[in-house]
């Protein structure tokens, strides 16, 4: 019935449903290219903005680790750098305490890892998060669930155990890195106190908090011996973008402490001037949606206008505002919706890849996700639009001046 | 114009959508042009030295003094025809150090270089002894700066020189005169940012450092022109070599270089200019289609009260140009606004290029206006007119 009278107005309004259809069409071109731009320029933005810089070991120290179990597996240095490397647990934590403190306070986390032997999995590798304070090393926000401030200020010989671990799946579960891969672990039992890592006794404190493999083992950084190479290089995250003088606050750090066991990695600063260019982009992107959002307000107006005496009609048989103001609103998206949406899968389809090799990230951002939340989203503009007019109409023109 | 007036209060919230509508397209245009012309302002005033047989030269190395004034140049390079680059110098202030660049008028008219407060052109000025100075500096314009430089003659004697500020130069932009890379014209530029351990510098005009005897000297990238037949890449290298100055790369693969690296970003933002074309095309037709159809009776009634057609269509194009101009009005002031605060790191400028562009689409608007009444008028009745609804 509803699709009946739909096709009846297109036949009597032809201008209004040729510029209805036309506009959907167009609107959703445009919310798919503006937001692909968007996208595409914003990661080319953070692409530049690296918030992380990455401390280097320059050789490895595995030929003094060839008695630890999987060391014929793999070679002292490769491609993807060396499980045993020339950088220590001191001196890494001594590169973080040089750094001056607003630095130190710039940091959101320090990430690394070791491969030790532990008395669960024989070979293990074991991941850290940690940052440098004014105080000393603290476990990161992530981890501070995990050890309190003071157990990794001492250096407590301090682990949880991942809950899997006390289980028979323990057997199932093989750690490994690109070199090597664990045989299966063993099952832990709920009477024992201490594990052996590192050829150290520590103290189970308790099982793992939010981890959802269950299989971690996790020790504080700071509770490693002192000659404990990590593997072949740190992290240190920061919590905004990674500054010059940060960068060179750590090149220091590291010339001091470790100048021939380390060096840190080339940091990519975007050119400013080339975020202002693209910002300029994404600038035009959103003001062509809003371009887009001003067209419908106009279309809309132009439709109220034109319904006045049917809506009036409608309302004097009977017809409430509201159960009027509905049935306008899902005519419009009766009629726009198929032509919004045939525009989106030729966009997908025949746009996007004609459009990669100007915009590579835009291909990546697009999936049915993505492009039901622009639907989305081009629904909820066109229902306010339409409402916000149609109350103002309403609210202004009585029945009798709809009629005449 | 009082009925153009009356018409448009009658149908004031259409109008109100339409000026918002054209103000955002004026807005988008002088966002599109400043893109493009932000690609070609770097390029623009070093297009005839590239456009010219010759090289771009490293002289930063070499001892010799011939690398360092002109006339040394030329001796060591009599078929040189024109030499381009940026002489430095350096002044002293108590214990801080400054590096100060000269820049002829050429490049003091034709450079873009952003200043936070004053005027670039004052350099030009002989009354006093204008610089300008990066932010950092902590002078403000129309201050005077104590500086001292060493004497030329006997470098452990010191002169004083008293400058006075004439501008601010502003944060994150690109310098002409210092090292860039790229193999383009960018190599004559570098980006001044001073979080990126970039020191404070002074801008002076050629004329200053003449009247005040300043030892300013190349000591980066110059580039030497050739005369077309005398231009020999091999023998040019081979000269330089002997005074550790580098050859870096002809003026012919910067350009080529330059052109590939403009229209390489031109070809990216072409799919944009193509959507922000089809957009505005498309806005104005539905403006003007909606506004001619809402007023078709009202046109119907006063052709039936004795105005012609072409009245009826002047009427509608009034009606255009007042919302045209209004539109051009709001965006000019939303731009300048825009760029002094919400905009101010983006590349948005406004310029002529951009106001021509702008008047442009208005022309355009304005065209479309008369057309469509005349189109959808031309195959109807004015008796027709008068029974619709």
């Amino acid at each position: 019935m509803l699709l009946k009278i739909i096709l009846n107005r297109i036949k009597n309004q032809r201008f209004f449903a040729t510029l209805m259809i036309f506009n959907a069409i167009i609107t959703a071109f445009i919310c798919c290219f503006s937001y692909g731009v968007y996208q595409n320029y914003a990661q080319k933005i953070r692409d530049g903005e690296g918030k992380k810089v990455v401390i280097n070991s320059l050789y490895s120290v595995a030929d003094k680790y060839k008695d630890v179990k999987y060391a014929d597996q793999y070679d002292m240095d490769d491609e993807f750098g060396s499980e045993f490397s020339s950088i220590t647990a001191k001196s890494l934590i001594d590169t973080l305490m040089a750094l001056p403190d607003e630095t130190k306070n710039a940091i959101d986390y320090v990430n690394c890892q070791a491969t030790m032997e532990d008395s669960v999995f024989q070979l293990n590798f074991y991941d850290f998060h940690f940052k440098p304070t004014n105080k000393g090393i603290v476990a990161a926000n992530i981890d501070k669930n995990q050890f309190t401030d003071e157990e990794y200020l001492n250096g407590e010989k301090v682990v949880r155990v991942g809950s899997s671990l006390y289980t028979d799946k323990a057997i199932n579960i093989t750690p490994a890195t690109v070199r090597w891969q664990s045989e299966g672990g063993r099952q832990i039992s709920k009477n024992e106190k201490e594990l052996s890592i590192n050829n150290e006794k520590y103290k189970i404190i308790g099982k793992t908090n939010n981890d959802t493999s269950g299989f971690r083992i996790i020790i504080p950084f700071t509770s490693l011996a002192s000659d404990t190479p990590i593997r072949t290089s740190a992290d240190i995250v920061f919590y905004k973008n990674v500054t010059y003088k940060q960068v060179e606050d750590i090149k220091n750090a590291v010339a001091e402490i470790m100048p021939d066991k380390a060096e840190v990695g080339d940091v990519s600063f975007i050119k400013t001037i080339e975020k202002d260019y693209y910002k300029t982009i994404i600038g035009i992107a959103l003001l062509m949606s809003l371009l887009s959002g001003i067209n419908l307000a106009m279309l809309y107006t132009f439709y109220i206008e034109n319904d006045k005496k049917r809506l009036s009609i409608l309302r004097l048989c009977g017809c409430t505002k509201n159960r009027s103001i509905m049935l306008s609103l899902f005519e419009i998206v009766l009629l726009t919706t198929p032509f919004f949406i045939l525009m989106q899968v030729l966009f997908q389809t025949i746009i996007i890849p004609k459009l990669a090799k100007q915009f590579p990230y835009m291909e990546e951002v697009f999936s049915i996700k993505i492009h039901i939340i622009l639907f989305a989203f081009y629904l909820l503009i066109s229902i306010i639009i339409m409402l916000i007019l149609l109350q103002i109409k309403m609210k202004k023109n009585k029945i009798k001046e709809g009629l005449s | 114009m009082n009925y153009v007036l009356k018409f448009m209060k009658r149908n004031i919230l259409i109008t109100l959508l339409q000026i918002i509508q054209l103000s955002v397209i004026f807005v988008v245009i002088a966002f599109m042009i400043s893109t493009i012309n932000y690609r070609m302002q770097y390029y623009t005033p070093v297009k005839d030295i590239l456009s010219t047989n010759g090289a771009l030269v490293d002289v930063a190395a070499t001892g010799s003094n011939d690398y360092m004034t002109d006339s040394g140049i030329l001796k060591k390079f009599p078929k040189v025809t024109n030499i381009t680059g940026v002489k430095f110098g350096n002044l002293l202030s108590g214990d801080d150090s400054y590096n100060y660049y000269v820049y002829d008028d050429k490049i003091i008219d034709q450079v873009p270089l952003k200043l936070d407060k004053g005027d670039i052109s004052t350099l030009k000025k002989t009354d006093k002894n204008y610089c300008l100075i990066t932010h950092d500096m902590k002078y403000d314009v129309g201050d005077e700066i104590a500086l001292q430089e060493p004497d030329e003659e006997d470098p452990e004697k010191y002169r004083d020189i008293i400058l006075t500020v004439a501008g601010i130069i502003s944060d994150n932009q690109l310098i002409y005169g210092q090292m860039g890379c790229g193999g383009d014209y960018r190599n004559l530029y570098c980006e001044y940012r001073s979080d990126d351990g970039f020191e404070p510098f002074i801008i002076v005009s050629d004329n200053l450092t003449k009247k005040l005897k300043m030892t300013a000297v190349y000591s980066d990238y110059v580039v030497l022109n050739y005369p077309k037949d005398s231009y020999d890449k091999t023998k040019l290298i081979q000269k330089l070599s002997e005074d550790w100055a580098t050859y870096q790369y002809s003026t012919d693969e910067m350009r080529e270089n330059s052109k590939k690296y403009i229209y390489e970003e031109l070809y990216t933002i072409f799919p944009i200019i193509i959507c922000v074309m089809i957009l505005t095309i498309f806005t104005a037709i539905i403006a003007n289609a909606i506004s001619s159809k809402r007023n078709l009776k009202k046109l119907g009634i006063m052709y039936l009260c004795g105005s012609t057609w072409k009245k009826c269509i002047r009427l509608s194009m009034s009606n255009s140009i007042i919302i045209g101009i209004v539109s051009f009005i709001i965006s000019m002031i939303v731009l300048h606004i825009g760029k002094l605060t919400f905009w101010a790191d983006t590349t948005v400028t406004l310029g002529s290029w951009q106001i021509i562009s702008c008047i442009t689409i208005m022309l355009i608007y304005i065209s479309i206006s008369m057309i469509t009444p005349f189109l959808m008028i031309r195959k109807v009745q004015p008796r027709d007119v008068l029974k619709s609804e």
